[in-house]
This record gives C-alpha cells, sequence and structure tokens, in this order.
C-alpha cells in the first residue's frame, strides 16, 4: 500500500539527512494541501459572508442613512428589548418543535409499515414522497387554497362532518394561523424523515433481527433493542437537519401569511427580512440573524451533546 | 483506490479550475458592459471595434410593463446607434429586493423603474438616485406637464430623483346583475354603502352559510395591500394617517378613527378570509360570489381572463368610489400609487441614460408605455384613452380625489407594516379603533421624529 511504502522511504530519508518533517507530518500537510482549494472556497462562500455580516449587525445602517456609524452592540440591545423579537422566538420554538418532532415521528412510523411487504409498496413510496418534491411556493399556494373558507375542502369535510357549523378563515384567525401553516410544513417534511430512516432500516443486518425472534423478542422489542440502536446515527442526522432547516424556513410562511395575522406568524426569518427589507434597517436585521445563528447553534450543540454523553454510557 | 478516469495529476489543476470557477461565479455582478466581456470570434473583430463606442445603459423594470415598453425600447435602440438599452426584468417583489440587494453590494445598473409612493423618497434619502435638477434645467420636461400626484413622490427636499413613468388608483368594481336582482343602486356614501352590503351578503344556496359577500379589498393582509384598501375609507372621509406636511401621525384623529370604525362595522359583509389571500378574490368577484371589490384599473383585464362571461360593462363594471358623506369629506375616494424613472447615483452613463428617460416622455410614448394610468396632462388626451372607457372614471373622477394612503415619507414601508397590524388588531377585536390607532400613532411619531 502507498501509505506504508511512503513511511519507509521518509524514514530512511530521516536517518540519511533529518528532514524538518516527521512522516505523520508529511502526510498531515499532504492533507491540508489537498483540503486547501475546498477549505478556500468554504472560507469565501461561508466565513465571509458569516463574519461581514457580524460586522454589519454592529453598524447604524439603515437604508435611510447615508453614513453607516458603529455602534457596537445597540443592535443587539434593541432587538433583545424589542417585545416583537420575543414574540417571534416564541413563535419561531412553536414553529421548530411543531414541525420537527411530527415531521420525525411520522416518518419513522411510515418508514416501518413500508418496510414491511405490504402491497403496492413502491407506489405509496412514490405517493409519499411527493409532497418532499413539491416547491414550498406551490404547497403554500396549494394549502392557501385548502384553508380557503369559501372554496376550501378542510372547511367543507369539518363542516360535513359536523365539527364546525360554519367556515374558519384558518390563516386569518391569530389563534390558528401558526397551527395552519405548521401543519402545512409537516406534511411538506414528514417525507424527508421518512425516506432516510426507510433507507436506514434497509441497513439493518437480517440476521440480528433474525436472532431477536429466536430468542422470542416481540416486534417492540425487535425494534427497541435492533432497529433503533442500529440507524441511531441516521435518526440524530435526520433531527438535527429537521431542526436546522425548519427554523431557518422562510418560503412556506410567507406565501401562506406574510407573517401575520398581527405578527403571529412571523418568525425569525421573516422578521429578519421584513427588518432589512421593508424597514430597511440592515444593522438590525444582521443582529437578528447572528442571534438566529447562535439559537439553532446552541440548540444543536446542546442536542448532540446530550446524545453522545447518551451513547458513551 | 485511484479513480479509474482521472490521474493524480490532473486532479489538482481540475480542482483549482472549479474552485475558481465557483468563486468567479460567485463573485459575479451584473455589470452594465457586457459587450466588453463576451468573447468574440476574430471575424467579429472589426464589429466589435464598431461596438466598443456604443454605451450599453441597464434598465431594471418589473415584469408586467415588460410588453409595453420592450417595442419602444427598440425603438429607442434603433434611433440611437451610440446607446443600447437593455432591460432586465423580474416580478414586483422580487425587484423592489433586488434593487435593494443591489444597492448594499453596489451593483445597481443604470435606470431603475421606482416604486414612486412606496420607496421613491427612501431611495432617494439613501443615496441611491441621482438628482434630476441639473439635466431638468436643460430639459423641456417641467413638472406642470404632470399630475401633481405623479411628480410629488419623486421629489425629497425640494429636489428631483425621478420622472413619472405610471400611476394609478382605485375604484369601485361591481357585479351589475348582483345590484340588479336585489334593485340596488350604488352607494354614494357610507350609509347607502351599509345598506346595500347587508342586503348583498347571503346564502344562496340554503345551506346555512354565506355564499355571497358584498365587499372584498383588492388583495390580502400582507405586503403593504391593506394599507391601499383601507386607505379607500381613510382618504373618503378625509383623514390622514400621516399629516400632509409629513410631520405628525394624524392616525388617532376623528377622521381616521372614523374609517377604521366604519371598516370594522364592514368586515361582517366582507369577504371572509379575505385577509389571508392574495388574489383568489379576483377570482370570487369574477364567479360572482362577491359583489363589490376595490378595483384598480389592471383589473379590467383580470377579471374576464379568470371568467370570460364577465364582459366588462355588461356583467361587471367600475364606479367612482364613494366618500362617507360626512362634512368635510371627499365626494370620491381613491389611494394612489405608481412608478418614476431614476438613475442609480452610481451610473457610469448617466448622460445616456437621462436620454433614454427623457425620450420617453413624448405624451403618446407615455400612453403607450403607462400599465394603469397617464402620469401627464397631455398623454391623457391620447387616443388610447378612448378607447378605454373605463378611463372616464378614474382620471377625471378618482384621480383628483385620490393621494397616497400613508404619506410620501422615507419611513412609509414601516409605516404601512405598523398600520395594517393596526388595523387588524382593531378587526379582530382585540383593540377598539381610537386604541389601535393611538397605539399607532405612539409607534410612528418617533419615527417622523427620528426623519425630521
Amino acid at each position: 500500500m502507498g501509505y506504508s511504502r511512503d513511511a519507509i522511504v521518509s524514514d530512511q530519508a530521516r536517518r540519511v539527512s533529518r528532514p524538518m518533517l516527521s512522516a505523520a507530518g508529511q502526510r498531515r500537510l499532504n492533507i491540508t494541501l489537498f483540503l486547501l482549494p475546498a477549505l478556500a472556497l468554504l472560507a469565501f462562500l461561508f466565513l465571509y459572508p458569516l463574519l461581514y455580516n457580524l460586522y454589519v449587525s454592529s453598524l447604524d445602517w439603515t437604508l435611510r442613512k447615508q453614513v453607516h456609524e458603529f455602534i457596537g452592540l445597540a443592535n443587539y440591545i434593541d432587538t433583545l428589548t424589542d417585545p416583537g423579537f420575543w414574540k417571534a422566538a416564541k413563535a419561531t420554538v412553536f414553529w421548530t418543535l411543531g414541525s420537527v418532532i411530527p415531521q420525525f415521528v411520522i416518518g419513522f412510523g411510515l418508514a416501518l409499515i413500508l418496510r414491511e411487504n405490504i402491497p403496492c409498496r413502491g407506489l405509496f413510496r412514490t405517493l409519499l414522497f411527493l409532497p418532499w418534491v413539491s416547491p414550498a411556493v406551490v404547497t403554500g399556494i396549494m394549502f392557501r387554497w385548502l384553508y380557503n373558507p369559501q372554496l376550501g375542502i378542510v372547511n367543507l369535510l369539518l363542516i360535513k362532518l359536523g365539527i364546525l357549523s360554519e367556515s374558519v378563515a384558518w390563516l386569518s384567525e391569530p389563534r390558528s394561523a401558526l397551527i395552519a401553516v405548521t401543519i402545512t410544513n409537516i406534511w411538506q417534511g414528514y417525507a424527508f424523515s421518512m425516506f432516510t430512516m426507510l433507507s436506514a432500516m434497509s441497513t439493518v443486518p437480517q440476521d440480528l433481527e433474525e436472532a431477536a425472534i429466536m430468542d422470542g423478542a416481540n416486534y417492540l422489542q425487535r425494534l427497541r433493542y435492533v432497529i433503533v440502536p442500529c440507524i441511531q446515527p441516521v435518526m440524530v442526522t435526520v433531527l438535527l437537519l429537521g431542526l436546522i432547516w425548519t427554523t431557518n424556513a422562510f418560503t412556506l410562511i410567507f406565501v401562506m401569511t406574510q407573517g401575520g395575522p398581527i405578527g403571529t406568524t412571523t418568525i425569525f426569518p421573516v422578521l429578519i427580512y421584513k427588518t432589512a427589507f421593508s424597514h430597511l434597517y440592515f444593522g438590525r436585521a444582521a443582529a437578528i440573524s447572528v442571534i438566529t445563528f447562535a439559537f439553532v447553534s446552541v440548540l444543536s450543540l446542546i442536542y448532540l451533546r446530550i446524545l453522545y454523553r447518551r451513547s458513551e454510557v | 483506490m485511484k479513480n479509474k478516469f482521472m490521474s493524480r495529476g490532473l486532479m489538482a489543476p481540475l480542482a483549482l479550475l472549479v474552485v475558481a470557477g465557483l468563486m468567479l461565479t460567485a463573485c459575479y455582478v451584473p455589470t452594465s458592459v457586457p459587450s466588453e466581456t463576451t468573447p468574440a470570434a476574430p471575424a467579429q473583430a472589426e464589429e466589435e471595434a464598431a461596438e466598443a463606442e456604443k454605451v450599453t445603459i441597464v434598465y431594471w423594470s418589473q415584469d408586467d410593463t415588460n410588453e409595453l415598453q420592450e417595442g419602444l425600447i427598440d425603438e429607442f435602440n434603433e434611433a440611437h446607434p451610440g446607446i443600447e438599452v437593455l432591460v432586465e426584468t423580474v416580478p414586483y417583489q422580487q425587484h423592489y429586493d433586488r434593487v435593494v440587494t443591489a444597492f448594499a453590494a453596489g451593483a445597481l445598473p443604470d435606470v431603475i423603474r421606482v416604486p414612486n409612493v412606496n420607496a421613491g423618497k427612501a431611495w432617494a434619502s439613501a443615496g441611491m438616485l441621482l438628482p434630476l435638477d441639473d439635466y431638468l434645467a436643460n430639459s423641456e420636461i417641467s413638472a406642470e406637464d404632470y399630475f401633481e400626484s405623479a411628480w410629488l413622490p419623486g421629489v425629497l427636499d425640494g429636489v428631483v430623483y425621478g420622472i413619472p413613468q405610471s400611476i394609478d388608483t382605485r375604484g369601485l368594481g361591481y357585479n351589475i346583475d348582483l345590484f340588479a336582482e336585489e334593485g340596488l343602486e350604488l352607494p354614494t356614501n357610507w350609509d347607502e354603502f351599509m345598506t346595500v352590503s347587508k342586503a348583498l351578503t347571503k346564502d344562496t344556496d340554503g345551506d346555512g352559510a354565506i355564499d355571497q359577500y358584498a365587499f372584498s379589498p383588492e388583495c390580502g393582509g400582507g405586503g403593504g395591500c391593506l394599507v391601499y384598501d383601507f386607505g379607500m375609507f381613510l382618504v373618503g372621509n378625509n383623514g390622514y394617517i400621516v399629516s400632509p406636511d409629513g410631520k405628525e401621525c394624524w392616525a388617532n384623529k376623528k377622521e381616521a378613527v372614523e374609517a377604521l370604525e366604519f371598516w370594522v362595522d364592514l368586515d361582517e359583509y366582507t369577504l371572509k378570509g379575505w385577509w389571508e389571500m392574495s388574489d383568489e378574490m379576483d377570482t370570487l368577484f369574477a364567479n360572482g360570489k362577491v359583489a363589490m371589490m376595490v378595483a384598480g384599473p389592471w383589473k379590467m383585464d383580470t377579471f374576464p381572463e379568470i371568467n370570460p362571461d364577465i364582459v366588462l360593462g355588461e356583467k361587471f363594471d367600475i364606479a367612482p368610489f364613494p366618500g362617507s358623506g360626512n362634512e368635510g369629506a371627499p365626494p370620491y375616494a381613491g389611494t394612489m400609487g405608481g412608478w418614476m424613472w431614476s438613475i442609480a447615483a452610481t451610473s457610469e452613463h448617466p448622460d445616456e441614460a437621462w436620454t433614454f428617460i427623457e425620450w420617453m416622455q413624448a405624451p403618446e410614448l407615455i400612453a403607450k408605455h403607462t400599465d394603469a394610468l397617464p402620469v401627464s396632462h397631455a398623454s391623457a388626451e391620447e387616443p388610447r384613452w378612448e378607447a378605454e372607457q373605463y378611463v372616464n372614471v378614474y382620471i377625471p373622477k378618482a384621480v383628483p380625489n385620490s393621494r397616497p394612503p400613508a404619506g410620501l415619507s422615507p419611513a412609509v414601508l414601516e409605516i404601512y407594516d405598523l398600520e395594517a397590524d393596526a388595523v387588524q388588531a382593531a378587526v379582530l377585536g382585540e383593540k377598539t379603533p381610537q386604541q389601535a390607532m393611538d397605539d399607532l400613532c405612539a409607534q410612528i411619531d418617533p419615527l417622523l421624529a427620528e426623519l425630521d
């Protein structure tokens, strides 16, 4: 193998001329050199905007002013003392947890069903995958029609079933709007959880399951002691991605409610958009995005921490 | 494991190439001289040399007017061998965001079609737009030739930043048959408006649920739209959100509060769920589920496109929107917006950009490129309008009684957001109209003070 031969060569070389780098050092240098283009690209596309955003968040940058003074943390203080921000924080938490957990549960349940040898499995797989491939704008407009108080099927069904006596404008009512958009998001996103976990389940070694059956394990026990431990890394990834995507989601809410009524569906990305593009406070918007970034990072870290500590035990 | 298709020696330069390519595309900003960057075959070299003299003007617009303007831009390019105007269009909301983002990135085009009421002053005060006074001093264009309401949004502190392109106002679209069935006359004041609204809101199929509503705003609650719809009542009662001099919040004065009270009372007869819609009400109106609707000139084509049976003048028509009938109120009401042409402050070819804008001001051209109503007195006399029967409602009756819904100031978009929430809070019963407007003024006054 190449590496061991390299090691021998450099070992001989070291004895002869005492080179500056050890074999391991040389290897690390090689790796670094090869990674450099990709790292440069990442730094340019990711780190630079991030740092620039951090810089903008310290400026009094509103579109109405031509000079952008440095104001330190004032944008952060203004943001954190604004009740609108905390309202958005609550909405963001509801929207995120309300979307990610049901998406995960539904996805997991459907993956278990599709794993079995049910009739028309391929057809179901395709149909169930459709929400994930339909663009958020299309989903948003479609659900706006479904929820429509005059022509929407949701109201029609609920009235026919006797649950409602008259139609409800789901997206116009502050009490129901956030729930209605969250349900839409669950519909849009469960398929990703489902498919990722379904493919992970297909990698569970069959002999393990068979052995469990031989040992007299029932379905739930097999689930708990065989399937879940095998696909746990994938489950972690699904939840983490869901958390990040959902917190940063913008399109669906913007298409359906534009953050209303009276701000009840304004989650962080909508708040950032409005602050930057309607109110033209770029500095403040940058500060809110830094806070959102910190929020997602901290949540992700806590989650990973808990998880890895548990898996170490 | 070694890649079958690629030796290691090839990998590194290729990777670098990909990286460089990606970086270049990431850095790409539209420039106003694309002809210099296009590679030319040797045979084209001569042609290229001639082309090099040509100045390219990039013009950003909203896609609605594309068809109207494209032919004229071709005409302009033919008449001006030294200038080529390149038009780039995107939908309205993206147009706005694109311009603001490009400004922050230092990548504005040469000519911008600016939403005059919604962005004119904000963009001018940000330093995005070039003052046009020097050009105007040597031009035949003068403020008197234009409707005042079209000209004023382009002026900030006495300096002109934009030349009007198009104005719009709104009227009352109504379903002729639904009015005839009930034997109703068009309302001329708020009392009559409420009376006809009661008669026109009903359950037509007897299932216990209302399926025909008397009234609908023109579009939903987001994006400033509500402000233009509520403004029909605000203006109709001589109310203001911001005082005409732009210094004080007048939203909690009697006239504005009365307008909000009426809007709240009317909610019972207003299309349920209109707030969450964007253009679904067009479909409902075109199918006879809504009897009256706030409607601008652009709706005249929209309704028949949805339902070919609904023909202007036979099945639906347009009337001037009635004022409140209260003392001091105007006979009709309208909320006004529109577009103007501006040159970006960063343009490298402002003279050529001005040549283009100035050329477009011929009355017969204005009548061609406006997508709503003409901006100048002379252009209102053009033959196009004789054929458009609805213009008789908008130009003589609606335009003189129209104004921007929340005044003209650099903070107008923020005011729209605050006002929309205040109006909605009153409709939802979370606040009384007076409370909602008092709270609104408590938010607007500091904003205005900051601008002063």
